[in-house]
C-alpha cells in the first residue's frame, strides 16, 4: 500500500491531516469502518434501483425504523439480563455487534418484510396505512426504549444515526458475506426479478411464480437493511438505498448501465464521505448522506436542462 | 371431437365472495377469435386473467390443453414509465420464463427482432420504451407476448384510447398475426364496430349479472343485448359487407358507438 504515497494527487490526499493525525495514519482503524461504508454502499444502491422502480422506497424506510426497534429492544434485553454483572468491552461488543443485535434486527425486518410482501386485500387497511404504521410505531418504540436504557443510549443513537465508525472485523467479514450472498441471489434471479417488478401480471400468465419472487426479493430488502444497519447505522443505509439509484435513474435510459453507474455513485459517495468526515471531523452518518446526494446534481442539471429543450 | 384448448366448466371468478362471475361453462377451440365485451366494472379483465392463470378461480374447473403456452399483451397503461428500458428489453422478457435461469442468447435476441419487425416496430427497437407513442407501446407489447411463441393470443383492450386510425392498424395486425401464426385469439375490447366484424365467438359481460352469455358475435350482438347491457339505444346495421354499431337516431353514416 505504500506506493500509494507516490502517487502525487494520492499522497496529497493520504496525508492529509486533521486533529494532529494524517489520514495515512489512522487508516490501520478506520480500515473497517470504510470497508463496511463500501459494502454497503454497493449492495444498497443496488437494491436501491428496484426500490425506486418498484416505488417501494418507504417500505425500506419502514424495515429502517424496524431494524432499529429490533437492535433498540436487544439492548434493552441486554441491559436487564446482566443487571448486576461485570461485563468485559470486549465481551460487550462481541454480543452487541455479532450476535443479538443482528439477529433481533434480522428478525424484525424479516418479519416485516413477509408482511409487507403479501397480497393485501386493501378494503379497511391500505398497504400505504400499514407502512405508515410500521415506520411510525418503531420509531416511538426506540424512542421510548432509548428513555429507559439511558447506559446505552449512545451507543444506539451511533447505530441509529450512523457514527458507528469503528467496526469489528468479525461484523465486517458478515457485512462482506452477506452483501456477496444477497448479489449473488440477484445476479442469479435478475431475469426473474426484473420481470416481475415490471409488468408482474404478464410474468404471471408467463409461468413465473411472481409472489414467490416478489417475497424473496422483500426477503433479500430486509437482509440487506437489517445486517447493514447494525454495521453503519439507518441513516446513511436509508441515503444508499435512495440517492445513488435515484441520481443514475436520472442519467440513464438503460437499465443495465443504471445498475452499474448507481454501484459506482455508491461507492464514490462512500469513499468521498468517509474521508471528508474524518478531514472535518463531521459526523459519519450525514456526511455520507450529504456526499451521497452530491451525485444527485448532474442529473438533476441534466433533467432542468431537458425540461427547458421541451 | 377436436378437444378444446381451453375448457372452463362452471368457474365462479373474482376476489373472494361474493363472486364477480359464476357458472361460466364454455370451450374455446383452436383457432378461433373469441371478443370479451361489457361495460367497465363487469369482469372482462379479471375473467381474462383468471384464463391466464393470474387469477385462481373461486370455483369449478379451468382445462387447459397440456403445454398451452399463452401470450398476454396488457393494457399498456399498466406498465410503469419509470423504468428505464427499450423495446428490446421488453420484447426481450418474453424470453426470460423459456431460459429459467440462463443467459439470454442470440437466438433469442433475433427472435426478439424478428418480432418487432412483424409488429412493425423494428426501427424503436433500442428507442426507451416509456419515449414511445400509445401504438408504438401496444405493438412493442404484442411482439413481447409473440416472442412466447404462443398458441393463444391474449389481448386486454389492445386499442384502447386511440384514434379510429390507430385501432384499425393494431386491428388489422391481429388478423394478420393470427392468420401467419394460426393461433387463437382473445380480445377484451370496447370497440364494438371492430369487434362484430372479426371476432366470431363473443362474451358479453353485464355489471350487477353474475352469468355470462357467449355465442356467435353476429347473433349475439342485437339491439335488445345492447341496451341490455350498455343501457343505450344502439343498433347493428349491414353497410357495405361490414355490420356497424350506431346510435338508433342517428343516419347510416353517422357518429358509431
Amino acid at each position: 500500500m505504500e506506493y500509494l504515497l507516490h502517487i502525487p494527487l494520492m499522497k496529497e490526499i493520504l496525508l492529509a491531516e486533521s486533529n494532529g493525525m494524517t489520514f495515512w495514519e489512522a487508516l490501520p482503524i478506520l480500515r473497517n469502518g470504510i470497508l463496511a461504508c463500501l459494502g454497503v454502499a454497493i449492495l444498497c444502491s443496488f437494491l436501491g434501483v428496484y426500490v425506486i422502480l418498484k416505488r417501494i422506497v418507504f417500505v425500506s424506510a419502514a424495515l429502517s425504523q424496524i431494524s432499529s426497534l429490533g437492535i433498540a429492544i436487544s439492548f434493552l434485553l441486554n441491559n436487564w439480563m446482566t443487571v448486576g454483572r461485570e461485563i468485559s468491552l470486549e465481551q460487550a461488543k462481541s454480543e452487541r455487534f455479532l450476535t443479538l443485535h443482528s439477529l433481533w434486527a434480522l428478525l424484525f425486518a424479516c418479519m416485516a418484510a413477509s408482511l409487507l410482501a403479501a397480497r393485501l386485500r386493501e378494503h379497511r387497511l391500505t398497504r400505504e396505512s400499514l407502512l405508515g404504521i410500521l415506520y411510525a410505531v418503531p420509531a416511538g418504540l426506540v424512542l421510548l426504549i432509548l428513555d429507559r436504557t439511558t447506559k446505552d443510549a449512545h451507543e444506539i443513537e451511533n447505530v441509529l444515526f450512523g457514527n458507528a465508525v469503528f467496526v469489528s472485523t468479525p461484523q465486517l467479514l458478515f457485512l462482506i458475506l452477506t452483501a456477496l450472498g444477497l448479489l449473488g441471489l440477484h445476479g442469479l434471479f435478475y431475469k426473474q426479478f426484473i420481470f416481475t417488478a415490471f409488468d408482474p401480471d404478464t410474468a404471471r400468465a408467463a409461468g413465473l411464480k411472481t409472489q414467490k419472487f416478489n417475497q424473496l426479493f422483500f426477503l433479500t430488502l430486509a437482509i440487506a437493511v437489517s445486517v447493514s444497519i447494525t454495521s453503519i447505522g439507518a441513516l446513511p443505509v436509508f441515503s444508499y438505498m435512495i440517492l445513488p439509484a435515484a441520481s443514475a435513474l436520472l442519467l440513464f435510459n438503460r437499465l443495465h448501465t443504471t445498475f452499474v453507474v448507481a454501484e459506482v455513485f455508491g461507492f464514490c459517495s462512500a469513499l468521498i464521505g468517509f474521508y471528508v468526515s474524518f478531514l472535518f471531523s463531521l459526523p459519519t452518518g450525514p456526511t455520507l448522506l450529504a456526499s451521497a446526494a452530491l451525485f444527485l446534481i448532474p442529473g438533476l442539471v441534466l433533467a432542468a436542462l431537458r425540461g427547458a429543450g421541451n | 371431437m377436436i378437444s378444446p384448448q381451453i375448457e372452463l366448466v362452471d368457474l365462479a371468478i373474482g376476489y373472494g365472495h361474493p363472486p364477480l362471475l359464476e357458472g361460466i361453462s364454455l370451450s374455446i377451440q383452436r383457432g378461433e377469435f373469441w371478443g370479451i365485451v361489457g361495460p367497465n366494472g363487469a369482469g372482462k379483465s379479471t375473467l381474462v386473467k383468471t384464463i391466464l392463470g393470474i387469477l385462481k378461480p373461486l370455483q369449478g374447473r379451468l382445462r387447459k390443453e397440456e403445454a398451452l403456452s399463452l401470450g398476454y399483451v396488457p393494457q399498456r397503461s399498466a406498465l410503469d414509465d419509470i423504468f428505464p428500458v427499450t423495446a428490446l428489453d421488453v420484447v426481450l422478457m418474453g424470453r426470460y420464463p423459456a431460459r429459467g435461469l440462463k443467459r439470454i442468447r442470440s437466438e433469442d435476441r433475433d427472435l426478439a427482432h424478428k418480432y418487432l419487425e412483424k409488429v412493425g416496430t423494428s426501427h424503436v427497437a433500442h428507442k426507451p420504451f416509456r419515449s414511445l407513442s400509445g401504438g408504438q407501446k401496444q405493438r412493442v407489447l404484442m411482439a413481447r407476448a409473440l416472442a412466447l411463441e404462443p398458441d393463444i393470443l391474449v389481448l386486454d383492450e389492445p386499442m384502447d384510447g386511440m384514434d379510429i386510425a390507430g385501432e384499425m392498424s393494431i386491428m388489422e395486425l391481429i388478423l394478420k398475426l393470427r392468420e401467419e401464426l394460426r393461433c387463437t385469439v382473445l380480445m377484451v375490447t370496447h370497440s364494438l364496430h371492430l369487434v362484430v366484424n372479426y371476432a366470431e365467438n363473443l362474451i358479453i359481460l353485464r355489471p350487477g349479472n353474475r352469468r355470462i352469455e357467449f355465442g356467435q358475435a353476429r347473433q349475439l350482438l342485437t339491439q335488445d343485448k345492447l341496451r341490455e347491457v350498455y343501457g343505450l339505444d344502439l343498433e347493428v346495421r349491414s353497410w357495405q359487407g361490414l355490420s356497424r354499431v350506431l346510435t338508433q337516431e342517428s343516419p347510416a353514416t353517422g357518429e358509431e358507438a
